[in-house]
């Protein structure tokens, strides 16, 4: 695999995560607890 | 050990997966975002009355003499009809009244719908409850991921610290799927769900954490209007020693100082009694308001022990289902502080 693309898509996913623990916890389950049942 | 990929081009599906995605606010700011009314139409009604709030903000015109924003405790704590009535009778003609507040608490959310309500209503007396000690968090309101989106506000959130930007960030990315779907079809939700016969208000007939509710009596407490109004002589009656806000709430407390300024509006801040201080001989308020708003103000406010002074203590928590007052205690709350804000939206000129 080339390093620069594992690089990229390593450094996106690294983004994502980082972003996802930002948010409050209830803002990421709050459609499956009120919407979703 | 097996490779991540099986291939690069693999990798690249993965990688423009999450680039889409990352980066769908700013596409979505350049294709051109839905209107701002179909926001609040976007949020289950089971986590406030976003639809009633959207709709009083977006489909109505009419001028409003008080508008009670905050978040549930000011849902649950306020029985506006009975408001509504009573500021008619003093001022002898029909009142207009709502309350605009939701679940969850955050400076940034009543940000919101004060600005979008300031910009399409015009408001004689805006009246605000503010988050209680227990309220730790400085991080956006647990909704925001859909009421907000990537560019709104843009002036106002220019100042935020760069973590508090990355995270609603993260709030955009996280709500920005629902604003296309938005875009390919309108919010479906608002037809389903009103409040308006209960101008927003919460009427909660539940006993103290799953214990039965029993009716109790609601009659107001006795207190001249001017003893609930905060001034020199009653700062015996309030505290303002609480755990102050984070950078990010405070924040917002100065852009909604800066709304009301603009707007040529009046704020009153509610104390509202909360299940977590029987027996307080002040209301206690985390911060001292007009400091941190930068705008003069009015405070209202009855000490626990004065607004229960009539109820045995064993009684004090059936007027309450959690932290929230249930019907019982919005009647007393409401009956009580009822002539304080009568006072206060008289005394605004308006």
């Amino acid at each position: 695999m080339h390093p620069l693309i594992l690089g990229a898509v390593t450094t996106l996913c690294v983004a994502s995560v980082a972003l996802i623990l930002l948010l409050p916890l209830e803002s990421l389950v709050v459609d499956l607890v009120y919407q979703a049942f | 050990m097996l490779p991540p990929f099986i291939s690069n081009r693999q990798a690249v599906a993965l990688g423009l997966l999450l680039m889409i995605a990352l980066g769908m606010p700013v596409l979505l700011r350049s294709v051109g975002l839905p209107p701002r009314s179909e926001v609040y139409k976007g949020v289950t009604g089971a986590v406030g009355g976003y639809s009633f709030i959207g709709d009083q903000i977006f489909n109505r015109n009419q001028d409003l003499d008080v508008a009670f924003v905050g978040s549930s405790l000011l849902l649950k704590g306020i029985d506006a009809p009975y408001f509504q009535s009573e500021l008619s009778r003093a001022l002898g003609r029909q009142a207009h009244v709502i309350v605009l507040a939701a679940y969850w608490q955050g400076m940034d959310m009543q940000y919101a719908v004060l600005r979008d309500l300031l910009e399409h209503r015009k408001i004689g007396l805006v009246v605000m409850s503010m988050p209680i000690p227990e309220f730790t968090s400085d991080r956006p309101h647990v909704e925001a991921y859909r009421w907000l989106r990537y560019g709104d506000y843009a002036n106002a959130l220019a100042g935020l610290p760069l973590r508090s930007k990355a995270t609603l960030y993260a709030d955009y990315v996280l709500g920005a799927p629902r604003q296309l779907l938005t875009l390919l079809r309108p919010n479906q939700i608002f037809a389903k769900e009103t409040r308006a016969d209960r101008l927003g208000s919460e009427f909660d007939e539940r006993g103290y954490y799953g214990a039965p509710f029993v009716q109790e009596d609601s009659a107001a407490v006795g207190i001249a209007p001017d003893a609930m109004i905060y001034s020199p002589a009653t700062a015996r009656s309030f505290d303002f020693n609480g755990p102050p806000l984070g950078p990010y709430q405070k924040y917002f407390c100065e852009q909604i100082g800066k709304q009301i300024r603009d707007h040529g509006t009046r704020l009153c801040v509610l104390h509202v009694t909360s299940s977590e201080e029987p027996q307080f001989t002040v209301a206690h308020e985390r911060m001292f308001w007009p400091d941190v708003m930068r705008i003069p103000m009015q405070i209202v406010g009855v000490p626990s022990a004065v607004l229960f002074g009539g109820v045995p203590a064993a009684n004090f928590y059936r007027y309450f289902y959690d932290q929230h007052m249930n019907v019982n205690g919005k009647e007393l709350f409401t009956r009580t502080v009822t002539p304080a804000l009568i006072k206060i939206y008289g005394e605004s000129g308006i």
